[in-house]
């Protein structure tokens, strides 16, 4: 498979406390996090809040500037870019954000927001970016009547139909959805997952699709990489993480996956305390504080991202432990 | 498909909510009448100048003078009348100019922030600590100015921060909003995200701010010309009240202080009314209650 | 906390040497040659080229300014054209009566006017509310000179029941009598003022008590159980106050340059009618220290009351 996106050491720490007098100190939102996204694939990113996931979907599209790292999509480094050279690199990536009703200008109309870049970019003429834009709404499932129509009137899971339409309409190659589904009613939230599935089986979209719930990402993924105050800690094919995930917190992401079984005892692995500060990550393994397995090495050494037959983890006792299934 | 959306569209449920407001509409035909007799000017009244015929000075209301005279024999009607001329046309090119200025800089500091910001913020602060009308006085003095036009621009170059402040604060609410991230994220060019989507969002509480921005450039000009500064020949209603308290005579020419008072007193009160009716329609709590 | 003071303070000074510095610009822009502005024809020879040499007239610009800023650091003003005496000591005669005037309105003011847009927009829709929201609004619009006017008219004139300007009348003995005409002839000056400053408290007041009743924690207390007065003074009055003292502070600070219609109609010999005065001699130097007094005191208000906001809500310095 061929490498569309590969993402090196790419760092975002934020400086806070800027004053004169107080000693500066930094919020590591992601630290060292590398990986390759491959043609047409759905990578799955999940972690808690804190972990530095959204962060990372940002740096990526550069919407947030990276502290350090580079990003190549198919082989230009786009860290580098700058004007009008980024600029048409955006048509290539795209990103559908969290919340539909933040996420539309409440005073432009559904047509405007899809035609808008497609004018800017010059894609098309006036008359032939309509034609386009009704054809998009028509493949998002929305009704093409609703050109003119404004976002208020519509539905959350409607107005994520628009957003998408609108990420569509520079025909982007890589789409990077950052938690696309969570503000929206469980009974929609598979509507759009399976959206964003026809989407890809038609255009063959990459997604990079970022999110705290791992049973929405179980359905679309082909890989998973989970996670944790800034860096990954376990990344690999869907079938083996779920089958045999070796980093313990990834084990307790999945034991606490609801079975809806009720003959079935599910046994929980409570996690500790809660996440550390990304101004504070502890010495050592960052995952450390709440694990239950933890070693002494686990507190001195830091544990390097680590590859055996395409699963990669984090973490000194990965060969140690068994995988609880 | 439907038809393409006209302003009123876009504007609708404001709209609607501003004319179920009966301060705001009060505010508006206040408005309105004065606009109206300021533009009709002319066919209301003769122009005003020179001196008046001397055996009618200090004459109470009569049919010839509703509004009497004042002491050089003037009709005060026809003052009055223009003055609301000289007044639209001052609160107006006050209004201007402290929009030119203050919007721009209200926007860029809020969208860059950053350096740009603290020197947008440094300025305002600035212009917001020095107390208004004392410097217009001593501008007004030392420059020597003899028209009203100057005046009106002076009065805008220093009301541009308050408008400045608001935009920005505006600005910085709605440059947080991901419609924004997303202009960005798809290409939009930068002066494109701040002069279209970001003004068109962040503009709100600026037209509420002009609205008052326009009652206090009155008051400002009218205690200018009350001193004595400004412009020697326009009769704005100040001036008027100049006349009044300079010749002594508004002891018994009730008349002399009185309407040009009450002139003043409606224009602002309609624009501030008008104000608080466009805050209330342009709230979006209220109007969707 | 002492870090926010000391920036804060910081940025006041600099805010007061720009001041310094546009006042300073801005008597330079006079029409005509400052020197025999200045000098014209009420000084000797002798007396012309002392005063050059001591404002350095005669030197550049620069040097000029930095010889002004040498004085101020004396609290040298200069000295005035009309008066021939220092602007200093014109100033130091003047400010006490402008601060009397301000501050008994001022506190008068907020006495009645906080309580009152409190309890105004508590009962928000109420008759009450919307006939003290209607006289707020016609408060804020009234126009100063009309107001002195009317009130000169009725109560000086037609009914001579206070003195018709001034700030005391000369001869009255010492002690009670004299606090007393002192007082008699505040009336007006004060009742003129108060409107517009009531309006403004009670306006703003009302506007920040809607606002914040409006919030969930409100609501969260009522459901507690919590004694409807009680909600309203300790949650409600509390949050509402912070643009309130921010207005306060303004307004205090204005202080000084406010009342220059009022006095101006009332004769009454604080640093506003001095200033008017000023204007007509066109004696600069007493301007240019005025305005410096003005700003100062504009600016030691914001400082203050940016620090007591903080007390009062302390997200602000982190904000």
């Amino acid at each position: 498979m061929e490498k569309i996106l590969e993402v090196k050491n790419l760092k975002k720490h934020f400086k806070l406390n800027s004053g004169w007098l107080s000693k500066p100190c930094y919020a590591k939102a992601v630290d060292e996090v590398s990986f390759d996204l491959y043609r047409g694939e759905t990578l799955g990113l999940v972690g808690e809040s804190g972990s530095g996931k959204s962060t990372t979907g940002r740096t990526i599209l550069r919407l947030i500037e990276p502290t350090a790292g580079s990003v190549h999509y198919e082989g230009t480094d786009i860290t580098q870019l700058a004007g009008q050279d980024l600029r048409s690199l955006r048509k290539n990536l795209q990103m559908v954000f969290q919340d539909p009703y933040a996420a539309l200008n409440p005073r432009m109309t559904v047509g405007e927001c899809i035609t808008e870049p497609m004018l800017e970019h010059n894609m098309y003429s006036h008359n032939d970016a309509v034609d386009k834009a009704c054809e998009l709404l028509k493949d998002v499932g929305l009704d093409k009547s609703y050109y003119y129509r404004y976002p208020h009137e519509f539905s959350g899971g409607q107005k994520q139909r628009i957003s998408m339409a609108r990420s569509l309409a520079v025909a982007p190659k890589v789409l990077v959805a950052d938690e696309p589904v969570s503000a929206l009613d469980v009974s929609i939230q598979s509507q759009i997952i399976n959206l964003f599935k026809d989407l890809q089986n038609e255009f063959g979209i990459t997604y990079l699709f970022i999110a705290h719930d791992l049973s929405v990402v179980k359905y679309l993924s082909d890989r998973i990489a989970v996670m944790y105050l800034g860096e990954i800690v376990e990344l690999c094919d869907k079938h083996e993480l779920f089958e045999n995930p070796r980093h313990p917190y990834t084990q307790a992401l999945i034991s606490a996956i609801p079975i809806p079984d009720p003959t079935v005892k599910t046994e929980r692995i409570l996690l500790q305390g809660d996440i550390p500060s990304p101004t504070a990550v502890p010495q050592g393994c960052r995952f450390s504080t709440r694990c239950r397995y933890c070693q002494p090495i686990c507190l001195e050494q830091h544990p390097e991202l680590e590859e055996i037959d395409g699963h990669s983890v984090r973490c000194h006792l990965h060969d140690r432990l068994e995988a609880k299934s | 498909m439907n038809q393409k959306p006209s302003l009123y569209n876009k504007w609708e449920k404001e709209i609607k909510a501003f004319f179920r407001n009966p301060l705001g509409l009060i505010g508006l035909a206040g408005v309105t009448f004065i606009l109206l007799v300021a533009l009709c000017a002319p066919l209301l009244a003769e122009p005003v100048g020179g001196y008046g015929v001397f055996e009618e000075r200090l004459m109470g209301p009569t049919a010839n003078h509703p509004f009497g005279t004042d002491d050089m024999g003037r009709d005060m009607f026809s003052q009055v009348v223009w003055g609301a001329r000289a007044s639209m046309k001052v609160a107006i090119l006050a209004v201007l100019t402290a929009m030119i200025i203050g919007v721009p800089v209200g926007l860029l500091a809020g969208y860059f922030q950053g350096f740009v910001d603290t020197i947008g913020m440094g300025l305002i602060e600035i212009f917001l600590t020095i107390p208004m009308l004392p410097l217009i006085i001593i501008i007004t003095a030392v420059a020597d100015t003899q028209s009203i036009d100057m005046v009106a621009i002076i009065i805008g170059l220093f009301s541009w921060p308050t408008i400045a402040r608001i935009t920005r604060a505006s600005t910085l609410q709605v440059s947080s909003m991901q419609y924004i991230e997303a202009a960005q994220c798809l290409g939009i060019r930068t002066g494109k995200i701040i002069f279209k989507h970001i003004l068109v969002n962040a503009s709100t509480p600026v037209i509420i701010n002009l609205t008052v921005v326009m009652a206090t450039s009155i008051i400002t000009e009218s205690a200018i010309s009350f001193l004595g500064l400004g412009d020697p020949s326009t009769f704005s209603w100040g001036k008027i009240l100049h006349n009044a308290h300079s010749s002594g005579a508004f002891a018994s020419a009730w008349w002399y202080s009185l309407f040009p008072s009450m002139a003043i007193i409606l224009f602002v009160i309609s624009f501030n009314f008008l104000s608080m009716g466009v805050r209330d329609a342009l709230n979006p709590k209220i109007t969707r209650a | 906390m002492t870090q926010y003071i000391v920036k804060r303070v910081f940025k006041g000074l600099i805010t007061l040497l720009i001041t310094i510095t546009i006042t300073f610009l801005i008597l330079r822009l006079l029409p005509s040659d400052p020197a025999m502005m200045m000098l014209g024809d009420m000084f000797t020879d002798e007396q012309r080229i002392e005063l050059m040499a001591k404002f350095g007239l005669d030197k550049p610009l620069h040097q000029q300014y930095f010889i002004y800023l040498k004085n101020l650091l004396r609290g040298d003003l200069g000295m005035s054209f009309f008066q021939r005496r220092p602007v200093m000591e014109i100033i130091q005669e003047k400010l006490p009566w402008t601060l009397l005037l301000m501050i008994t309105t001022q506190i008068i003011t907020m006495l009645i006017g906080i309580p009152l847009g409190i309890y105004s927009g508590y009962k928000r829709g109420t008759v009450f509310d919307q006939i003290v929201n209607a006289i707020a609004i016609f408060g804020i619009s009234i126009f100063v000179p009309w107001l002195g006017f009317t009130l000169l008219y009725f109560f000086g004139y037609k009914l001579p029941i206070f003195p018709i300007g001034g700030a005391y009348k000369v001869g009255v003995p010492e002690g009670w009598p004299y606090f007393l005409d002192i007082g008699e002839h505040l009336v007006l000056p004060v009742v003129t003022l108060m409107v517009i400053y009531l309006a403004n408290y009670v306006l703003y007041t009302r506007g920040s008590i809607i606002d914040v009743m409006e919030e969930d924690y409100i609501k969260t207390a009522r459901s507690k159980g919590m004694k409807e007065r009680r909600v309203l003074w300790k949650h409600a009055a509390k949050n509402a106050m912070i643009p309130t003292v921010t207005m306060a502070g303004m307004m205090l600070g204005r202080m000084v340059g406010g009342a220059v219609l009022t006095e101006t109609i009332y004769a009454y010999p604080g640093i506003g009618r001095m200033i008017y005065q000023a204007v007509g001699q066109q004696d600069y130097p007493v301007l240019q220290g005025a305005f410096i007094i003005l700003a100062l005191s504009v600016i030691l208000m914001n400082i203050i009351t940016d620090i007591a906001i903080v007390y009062l809500d302390p997200r602000i310095k982190l904000g």
